[in-house]
């Protein structure tokens, strides 16, 4: 039997500074659901009420791509700016959310550094070698840009997998709000930080997913309802989200756990097709030519530019891509046809597990319900 | 009233029910149990039926002195203190933790966020190991695949490594491991400072001063506080002794440490992990590469070796059957290759003349190799008989005939002279052979001599194709040319002016139109003749042919990791590495080096020069640069040699490659006759030469240099030799004036002159054109060069490819190499002199070279046979060319040579002159001709691209290593300052205790 984690994050934000042991806040221990969603409205709404500079936490209602990469190079701005002169001074605010976003710096600097390391140990002061090198730095390059590429793809695959089959967005930001009065270092840090509501299966912002204005249990349970829809749940609107927070808690693990999984197949993949020499074709000097000259050149008609944009896209783009896998796939020896071939068929084959078991799985359908007395709550039990 | 208190009920949250602790005695509160039934009996009898999810705390203890109420139970969680070894156990043990955390957490969305987080650091190694293993298959060598796991190892080991070699500074100056970890309570591994807003303090409650957890019992037998470790944490992090709640102090401090650590870590970690994988994998780049090289030879070597033993057992066991010798071998034929060639052979044995062509082209192409087609076509012949050929009458035979019909009639027709055209009847310059309906006439009555007139109308009305016997092909035959002839016969060409007919050309028409027809039919009969080939011979001929391919496979495997100039081979290897030591220990400077590697051969033979110059003016640098030369010469060249006497052997031994010639060609005579043995002795020594060759190129390649050096500090000696005197030391007034672009100079002008000429052809390119071009450039004027001075080639070759002098022979200060050296010199000479030269053909035929060359390898074992097989390979490519009398001739002059004149110092006066006339004879008969290029292709590497391509490969690392050393040094640089500034009061740390009067207090 699970129950549901009944921690409120919030509690996060009034962190322990010190002490000797873990401090289990007060809340984990109420055991009921139903009381919380009015407590959380009480303190959010004692909070903003009587300290004027706490708001509360809210998730960021209008979660389009563009907003999403606004708080992306915020957050990856923060990074040298905030957090790094932060963790150098020992800040004693500083937060375990800091530093794993300053760990994301070696992460995205790494290979890149390895890779111009390589590079500048390979001959290439004659044309023959300086020819060589180009093209061992060009798959080198594309090596750790498909690397990063496919490391997207995994994600967003199972983002959108969960997202049309449960309509939970993995991505979802909410703006968390830090008090700067109650702080006395507050400089460098700013008044908000953006995370993710899913961002952690622990401690889930579950309690962001109330619809705050409603009045009727159905409207304040709005969202849930919505979920319970997905996830193949009908139940009393009253009692709906402590069905799904489990389901919920659920679809986190298993979309994390093949999130990271599926990373691994597809940066072998992304790799493995940088390295084909569909991508010796064309010369990285040409793309460059065309993109700087051919479509932000001076003087050139709109129909020109959209060509060369056309041209840039299949061919230095879409056609070695296309030309890359089918080259992986064939390969160029006995041991990297079967390199290959394997590759593409496991992380096929991944992939397809990956969101049959989530489409399965994180299903109410896959679940027992049981009535546990005359409230009527239903818990879900595997 | 203990009783009452343990039966207080506390509650604990359980989230799993399995861990419920059924056995525990449980005492929930007493009115819960109806009817007075233990609560215990009540579970035995519903076991399935644990709904409830809380359990009550453990007692708390001694009323009289606890506090009561709730209370957490006490922490289970314990520092982690491992060694080394310890910690490679944990971490090995915690993979197989990830691999069930991702199952739990995969399959059945069970798990936490620690867990989770665990299977992203599995995903990044598997997925790390997966890219290796991708990059490694891409990869066409053993070393290049190795080094893509290599780096994966050194990522990841500088990625673990990295933290530590950060943290035992700070650890050293502060007392705070950043890297230390503990177990929690739920048996997790995690950093102590993992989260700094969650701080640990009671698993140090315990701890001794190295950090090492103890039992509170062991403790307390050594301390009589608590909390000593955080006590001397305190002392090294400077925090006053006499504050109230020091500890906390002190944890609030080790916290600061510990995030400006991480933090710094993070910082560097994205340049260091590359920057130290990067040293560490190239530090393991020599070790791996010596280590591959060893065992790909010793495995080559073994299996050669196995080979050469099973050659020797079928020689001497005189089995010369291809199946029997193939079962000796162990070679199995592919299956697929047996079922293209089944498909090649029809199943009755029938093959028309295209199809047979078409099994010998596959059989020359799939396995021998070019040039064996003609004999391949004489051996399958001899297995196999012709059918008659077989004719059916059918539209395509009438249609051939009618063409052949009228191409003979228009072919002949154009042919007449103008003058005799009157003597033809007209109608024979508009005539157009047999029509089809003649053709089908012709055929039925030839048919109908068969099967009867009506049955033939019927097969030629139904146009049925039908085949027809011998008798009737010659009768076809015939009345083609009869009835084509038929339109113009004798009595229509009577010339009615001169009342008289003439015959004469009309008849001779006649016999021409009537043989050329009858030959064309008959060609056309014939080619539709069929070979009936014996398949046992045919499959022997395959069985042989796939034999000799494997032999060479075997053969070229063992050459492909030592000899030939292949990626990872030894010889590559080599020249990885030996003319970087070259350079290195020429001592040039790092502009010099940038000039080789960047300017072109002119430019760089300039610095080249310059360098030699100045080391031969230094006595001890000049024996020191001499010596280290050598000696890597020696280590390259050696190495090679053993390759090369394995392959070919000595005088001693023969080699395998002279092992499968034998059986080989032996096989070949027993089963397939002269031709296919013919071929193949060809063929193998022609292999052998190559092998020789290439072991004299390489020879020739690392001596140069040093040969070069030789020559810069004997300049003026080398000068005066060409100058002053002949080749054999004689001064001769008159030489000097052989040399016709000198001729017209004074004595200074002309030393001067060629001492830069002998600079320059030393380091540059070895070949005649080069030569010519650089006396032209150096004396402009003399737009004749060298060409025009036979005698001055020869003494130029003679210093540039002549003995050492006895000081480099003395720096050297090893016989047996120099002597090596020597006669490499002269092959090399021989070998660059016999080019297509009018001059120097004649030159080749006057010197006594080849003579000298001969005498130092009938002394010098492992060559001999060497050189006796390159030159019966040079008398064997001559063979067609000498016809078969004369090349018996030659072979056994070569033969006579070599075994009778073994004992060269033994010999007296009369039979030294017999020598002389013998070697003059071969070295004639040798005299082949090859162009110039192939000659320079011959020599080896020159000494200014040998440097050249040295500078180039150093620069690449100096590069590197600058980059990367750079960004080691600034990086701990940056690292050293700020530890140093670490774990002090700064914008976000103020310190402000209060303090006590007794220091003592400080610490509980």
């Amino acid at each position: 039997m699970v129950t549901v984690s009944t921690i409120q994050n919030n509690q996060a934000n009034h962190a322990v500074p010190s002490g000797s042991l873990p401090v289990i806040s007060k809340s984990s221990l109420q055991p009921g659901f139903q009381g919380q969603k009015k407590l959380q409205e009480e303190e959010n709404h004692s909070l903003s009420y009587y300290k004027n500079d706490i708001h509360k936490d809210e998730l960021v209602k209008k979660n389009t791509l563009a907003k999403r990469i606004g708080i992306n190079i915020e957050k990856t701005l923060d990074i040298p700016l905030i957090h790094f002169p932060r963790g150098l001074g020992g800040a004693p605010d500083y937060t375990f959310f800091e530093f794993l976003q300053t760990a994301k710096f070696p992460y995205y600097i790494g290979g890149p550094i390895l890779a111009a390391l390589f590079y500048a140990g390979v001959k290439k002061d004659n044309f023959r070698s300086a020819g060589a090198a180009q093209k061992v730095a060009k798959h080198m390059a594309l090596g750790v840009g498909l690397y990063y590429v496919g490391a997207a793809l995994a994600k967003s695959i199972i983002n959108n997998t969960v997202k049309m089959s449960r309509g939970v967005d993995l991505k979802q930001p909410y703006a968390k709000y830090i008090s700067k009065s109650s702080n006395k270092s507050g400089f460098f840090k700013k008044d908000v930080e953006f995370h993710t509501a899913f961002e952690s299966a622990d401690f889930t912002r579950v309690d962001l997913l109330y619809n705050e204005k409603g009045k009727t249990p159905e409207e304040i349970n709005k969202y849930y309802i919505e979920y319970g829809k997905k996830y193949g749940i009908k139940d009393d609107a009253n009692n709906i989200d402590s069905t799904i927070k489990p389901l919920i808690k659920k679809t986190i693990v298993m979309a994390r756990a093949w999130q990271y999984a599926l990373t691994a197949f597809f940066v072998t993949l992304g790799v493995g097709m940088a390295n084909q020499p569909a991508w010796d074709k064309t010369s990285s000097e040409g793309f460059k030519k065309t993109v700087t000259e051919g479509i932000f050149g001076k003087d050139i008609k709109i129909k020109d530019r959209l060509h060369n944009a056309k041209v840039v896209a299949y061919d230095y783009i879409l056609k070695p891509f296309g030309q890359s896998f089918t080259e992986f796939w064939k390969g160029h020896s006995k041991g990297s046809s079967i390199a290959g071939k394997s590759v593409i068929l496991a992380t096929a084959a991944a992939t397809l597990t990956a969101i049959s078991l989530l489409l399965t799985k994180t299903s109410a359908k896959d679940h027992k319900l049981e009535t546990t007395g005359n409230n009527k709550i239903k818990e879900v039990q595997k | 009233m203990g009783d009452l208190i343990k039966s207080i009920p506390v509650y604990r949250p359980q989230q799993q029910p399995s861990a419920v602790n059924v056995s525990a005695p449980v005492n929930n509160s007493a009115p819960q149990i109806p009817h007075g039934q233990p609560f215990q009996n009540i579970q035995n009898q519903f076991p399935q039926t644990q709904t409830y999810t809380y359990i009550p705390a453990k007692p708390l203890g001694d009323p009289h002195n606890r506090p009561i109420g709730v209370r957490p139970q006490p922490s289970k969680a314990r520092l982690v203190h491992e060694n080394f070894f310890q910690s490679i156990g944990s971490t090995i043990k915690s993979y197989g933790d990830y691999a069930k955390y991702f199952y739990n957490a995969a399959f059945k969305g069970e798990g936490k966020d620690y867990n989770v987080g665990k299977i992203n650091d599995l995903s990044i190694r598997a997925g790390s190991l997966g890219i290796a293993a991708v990059l490694a298959t891409s990869k066409m060598f053993p070393f290049a695949k190795g080094m893509e796991f290599v780096g994966l190892g050194t990522w990841f080991a500088s990625m673990a490594i990295w933290p530590h070699i950060l943290g035992a500074p700070i650890k050293a100056l502060y007392g705070v491991n950043i890297n230390k970890e503990y177990i929690d309570s739920e048996g997790r591994r995690k950093y102590v400072y993992e989260d700094n807003q969650y701080r640990p303090m009671d698993i140090y409650r315990y701890a001794d001063l190295n950090g090492k957890p103890l039992s509170p019992e062991e403790y307390y037998q050594k301390y009589d506080k608590e909390y000593v470790y955080l006590d001397k944490m305190g002392d090294k992090l400077g925090v006053p002794r006499n504050i109230k709640n020091r500890n906390e102090a002190t944890m609030n401090r080790a916290n600061q440490v510990a995030v400006q650590g991480k933090t710094l870590w993070m910082m560097t970690a994205g340049v260091m992990t590359p920057v130290v994988s990067s040293i560490a994998a190239d530090a393991l780049q020599t070790p791996l590469k010596n280590y591959i090289e060893k065992t790909r030879y010793n495995k080559a070597e073994a299996k050669i070796q196995n080979l050469d033993k099973k050659l020797d057992e079928i020689l001497n066991s005189g089995q010369r059957d291809v199946n029997k010798v193939m079962e000796a071998l162990n070679i199995q034929v592919d299956p697929k290759k047996q079922a293209v060639f089944e498909a090649l052979i029809p199943k009755d044995g029938v093959i028309a003349p295209k199809q047979f062509d078409e099994l010998a082209e596959y059989l020359d192409k799939e396995f021998l190799g070019s040039g064996f087609k003609n004999s391949m076509v004489t051996a399958m012949k001899n297995g196999s008989d012709m059918t008659d050929s077989k004719i059916f009458v059918n539209q395509e035979l009438k249609e051939k005939l009618a063409k052949i019909s009228s191409d003979s009639v228009k072919e002949l027709v154009a042919k007449i002279p103008p003058g005799l055209k009157d003597k033809f009847p007209a109608n024979l310059f508009n005539y157009n052979g047999l029509s089809i309906q003649q053709i089908d006439e012709i055929a039925a009555n030839v048919l109908a001599t068969e099967v009867g007139y009506d049955e033939a109308k019927r097969i030629t009305a139904e146009n049925i194709s039908r085949p027809i016997g011998y008798n009737a092909k010659n009768a076809l035959m015939q009345s083609i040319a009869e009835k084509t002839l038929e339109p113009f016969t004798f009595d229509k060409i009577f010339d009615k002016k001169k009342k008289a007919p003439d015959y004469a050309p009309v008849h001779n028409f006649n016999r021409a139109l009537k043989n050329l027809i009858n030959a064309r039919v008959k060609a056309y009969f014939d080619s539709q003749k069929c070979f009936v080939i014996d398949k046992t011979q045919m499959q022997k001929i395959f069985n042989f042919a796939y034999t000799n391919n494997e032999l060479q496979n075997r053969l070229k495997a063992f050459e492909r990791t030592s000899i030939q100039n292949i990626s990872e081979s030894m010889t590559a290897i080599n020249w990885e590495r030996v003319p970087k030591k070259y350079l290195k220990s020429m001592g040039f400077n790092a502009g010099e080096i940038a000039m080789l590697a960047t300017q072109d051969a002119t430019a760089a033979s300039k610095v080249l020069s310059k360098r030699f110059s100045e080391i031969v003016k230094d006595k001890e640098a000049y024996k020191k640069v001499i010596a280290d030369m050598s000696k890597y010469a020696k280590t390259a060249i050696s190495k090679e040699e053993k390759a090369i006497i394995q392959l070919l052997g000595t005088s001693d031994k023969k080699g395998t490659l002279m092992k499968v010639k034998e059986l080989m060609e032996s096989v070949a005579q027993n089963s397939l006759g002269y031709n296919v043995k013919d071929a193949l002795a060809m063929h193998y020594k022609l292999r052998m030469a190559e092998l020789h060759r290439k072991y004299r190129n390489t020879v020739d390649s690392y001596v140069r240099p040093i040969k070069a050096l030789d020559l810069f500090k004997n300049l003026d000696k080398a000068v005066n030799e060409i100058i002053e005197k002949d080749s054999y030391g004689k001064a001769s007034a008159e030489a000097v004036n052989n040399i016709y672009a000198l001729a017209k100079m004074t004595i200074d002008e002309k030393k001067a002159s060629l001492k830069e000429y002998l600079k320059d052809i030393i380091l540059q390119k070895n070949d005649i054109n080069s030569w010519t071009t650089k006396m032209e450039t150096e004396l402009p004027g003399a737009k004749q060069g060298l060409k025009h001075s036979l005698e001055s080639v020869r003494r130029i070759a003679n210093q540039v490819f002549g003995n050492f002098s006895d000081d480099t022979i003395a720096a050297i200060n090893d016989a047996e190499f120099v002597k090596k050296c020597d006669i490499n010199n002269r092959v090399m000479k021989t070998m660059f002199l016999r080019i297509k030269n009018k001059l120097l053909h004649k030159y080749t035929t006057e010197i006594n070279g080849f003579y000298h060359m001969i005498i130092d390898l009938m002394n010098n074992e492992p060559n001999r046979l060497f050189d006796y097989n390159i030159l019966s390979g040079a008398i064997e490519e001559k063979r067609l060319l000498y016809g078969e009398t004369r090349y018996r001739e030659v072979k056994n002059l070569l033969n006579k040579i070599f075994n009778n004149y073994r004992n060269i110092q033994d010999l007296d006066a009369v039979e030294n002159e017999q020598i002389k006339k013998d070697v003059n004879e071969l070295a004639k008969e040798l005299d082949f001709h090859y162009s110039n290029k192939a000659i320079s292709q011959r020599s080896g590497k020159n000494v200014t691209d040998f440097f050249i391509n040295a500078a180039q490969e150093t620069r690449a690392r100096n590069k590197w290593t600058k980059l990367v050393y750079g960004l080691l040094g600034g990086t701990l640089a940056v690292s050293a300052l700020t530890i140093a500034l670490m774990g002090k009061e700064n914008h976000f740390n103020k310190y402000n205790y209060e303090y006590i009067n007794t220091p003592e207090g400080a610490g509980k």
